[in-house]
């Protein structure tokens, strides 16, 4: 990412965020004027117990849904009135997904599954097989290339995805609950890898309702019944002992 | 997405559930198969009928008078004589060309070979009512006819049963007994219906009826067949009606009742035949349709239970970027692959089929280019029709709840 003389816009951006559901005669307000910026580079966990409005947040912020009112900046463009090709462009170019149960397709190597957002950039004539090889290596996954998901591990699985989200150099690296479905030591070995990525320049935004993990993160934001109750910067328990190059 | 990486992609997931994909494509094979096998039987059909008119001939009429059969009283017996022939053609000026024929049979002896068949007596005019075209020598004149020549024209199975690849112009052959002179060999006709066209051969009408017969003719001038050759252009049934109505005046029979005496146009059975072929084929065709339609519906549902399967992996594909139109493309894809791939079957199929029915009926298997473009073409459309449904249910899935689903 080139750090040119002026300021880098904030790479996420609320102002008075909110989202309600129309679920049939009742309506559900699941985030209530939520306001607060990330800024490029940072390493955030989203915290809160189920309910708490998180998953409508990751919504949003990761351009999967328009917010009722209230503004969305993504890398200083607005969400809200976006038409829904300019949000799936969005997504393809700023935004690494990761999520709690991977989410590879079954049917497509270790590779395949890293290039797949590769497919629908439109205009460019890069190496994809080359640009995904560099970012399974730097997972740690170099020799695992024709692997399918079935014959990788959770935790190597969860490591084709990062490379996925990696792949077209996001903007915001977005993590719900990315080891949610992980052992206790393979959940410490991927939130390395986060901290590692975030050390390398990367914005890291993980969702999550453990305090251990939110504990790798330098700034915690802290959600309760669709607001957020608390913003607080705290130590981190990271180690990055496992070099990651992104 | 490229094209080409889309049909890789829709292939690797229609083989992921290999016996799902072929159980639905089955209609569409059907329906393909059943566009191919009828084209080629329509062709072959066609191909045969367009030579049986040709064999039995174009502008044709016959006149022939039988006693009358079996029920109530018997009238008179009535006998076609030459100048029958030659008064009604006289008198009916659409005719251009007039033969008389008196048909027997006999057994042609050549040195050791012996063949019985069919012995056509004829004036030497039939060379020109039949347009006949010989293979070697030449047909009789009028003037062998009046001499009653002891001459014989084969025909090609004749001439290869007595006389096999050697050249019968110029060999002695007798008939029941009677030594002749074989002056020529007519062109093969093939077959008809079965029915083996060249095996036959002519003799001057006057030299069947004097020196061929066991028993002498009680009407010496008798004639089974007169053979008109009308002027192209000419309403045929409407001079059939008056050659009809002239001999019946001459003949003294009576207006209705039992025709003794009848004038057919040859190919008119032919056509009848050739029109019930096409109402049968045009019920094929309908049915053809009905089994592409129920293939498409099925398409549809496999697509609709696919697009459910498959909801996380749209939503992801959403996620990293994929528009609306690309998920529309996917699945669309999917569902013509789908299509093309049981039309291919299809069409191997319906050759095979073509070919069982060519062998069966003695057809020519015809396998037309623009039937084969018609079935890849149909299976297409099936798939673009039928696939749109739920490929566009996936394309409108909310890519949030997608994601959510389990």
């Amino acid at each position: 990412m080139g750090q040119g003389p002026e300021v880098a816009p904030p790479a996420i951006e609320c102002r008075n965020l909110s989202k309600t559901y129309e679920l049939g005669a009742t309506s559900v307000r699941a985030l209530k004027e939520v306001s607060f910026r990330i800024m490029s580079g940072e390493f955030v966990a989203i915290m809160g117990p189920s309910g708490s409005g998180k998953s409508t947040l990751v919504n949003l912020l990761g351009a999967l849904d328009t917010p009722t009112s209230g503004e969305l900046l993504i890398d200083g463009e607005a969400v809200s009135g976006m038409s829904d090709d300019a949000m799936a462009e969005l997504r393809n170019r700023k935004i690494g997904f990761v999520f709690q149960q991977f989410n590879l397709l079954p049917r497509m190597s270790a590779l395949e599954n890293v290039i797949l957002p590769l497919s629908y950039l439109r205009h460019s004539s890069l190496d994809k097989t080359e640009r995904a090889c560099a970012k399974l290596e730097a997972v740690g996954l170099a020799g695992r290339l024709h692997h399918r998901p079935k014959q990788l591990s959770g935790g190597q699985q969860q490591r084709v995805a990062i490379a996925r989200a990696l792949i077209n150099n996001p903007r915001i690296l977005l993590a719900d609950e990315p080891t949610g479905a992980l052992d206790s030591a393979t959940s410490r070995e991927i939130m390395n890898l986060f901290s590692s990525l975030h050390s390398a320049g990367n914005t890291v935004v993980v969702i999550t309702h453990e305090p251990e993990i939110a504990a790798f993160a330098p700034r915690l934001l802290r959600f309760r019944d669709g607001e957020l109750v608390a913003d607080i910067q705290q130590e981190t328990r990271n180690t990055p002992a496992e070099g990651a190059r992104a | 997405m490229t094209l080409n990486g889309s049909v890789r992609e829709a292939i690797a997931a229609l083989r992921s559930n290999t016996l799902r994909s072929a159980l639905t494509a089955i209609g569409v094979i059907i329906g393909v198969a059943g566009i191919i096998a009828i084209a080629a039987a329509d062709a072959g059909a066609r191909q045969t009928v367009e030579g049986q008119v040709a064999i039995l001939g174009v502008n044709r009429l016959s006149l022939g008078c039988v006693p009358s059969s079996n029920s109530g009283r018997r009238g008179p017996v009535v006998t076609l004589i030459d100048d029958d022939a030659k008064f009604v053609t006289d008198r009916v000026p659409e005719v251009g060309a007039f033969n008389t024929e008196f048909d027997s049979s006999a057994t042609i002896v050549a040195g050791d070979a012996a063949w019985t068949t069919q012995v056509w007596g004829t004036s030497a005019s039939y060379s020109l009512t039949h347009d006949m075209k010989l293979k070697e020598g030449r047909f009789f004149d009028e003037d062998e006819d009046r001499r009653r020549a002891k001459i014989i024209v084969l025909g090609a199975t004749v001439a290869n049963k007595l006389f096999g690849a050697e050249s019968a112009v110029d060999k002695k052959v007798r008939v029941n007994g009677v030594p002749m002179r074989v002056v020529g060999v007519r062109q093969s006709l093939g077959r008809l219906g079965g029915e083996d066209m060249d095996d036959h051969v002519f003799v001057p009408i006057n030299t069947v009826r004097t020196r061929l017969l066991k028993d002498p003719l009680t009407v010496p001038h008798q004639v089974n067949l007169v053979t008109v050759k009308v002027a192209s252009g000419n309403d045929l049934d409407r001079v059939a009606r008056t050659i009809g109505q002239l001999i019946r005046e001459r003949k003294h029979l009576p207006e209705s009742g039992q025709e003794q005496c009848t004038v057919d146009n040859p190919t008119q059975y032919v056509h009848l035949m050739n029109s019930t072929h096409s109402a049968l084929s045009g019920l094929l065709a309908v049915t053809t349709v009905i089994f592409l339609i129920v293939g498409g519906v099925g398409i549809t549902n496999i697509m609709l239970v696919s697009v459910t399967e498959r909801t996380r992996e749209i939503g992801l594909r959403r996620a990293v970027g994929a528009r609306r139109v690309d998920i529309l493309a996917q699945f669309l894809t999917e569902a013509v692959v789908l299509c093309v791939a049981g039309g291919a079957v299809g069409v191997v199929v319906g050759v095979a089929a073509g070919y069982v029915i060519a062998q069966s009926s003695g057809w020519p298997l015809i396998i037309e280019p623009w039937a084969v473009a018609t079935a890849i073409l149909a299976s297409v459309g099936v798939g673009v029709a039928f696939g749109y449904f739920p490929a566009r249910r996936a394309a409108f899935l909310d890519p949030a709840e997608a994601l959510a689903r389990d």
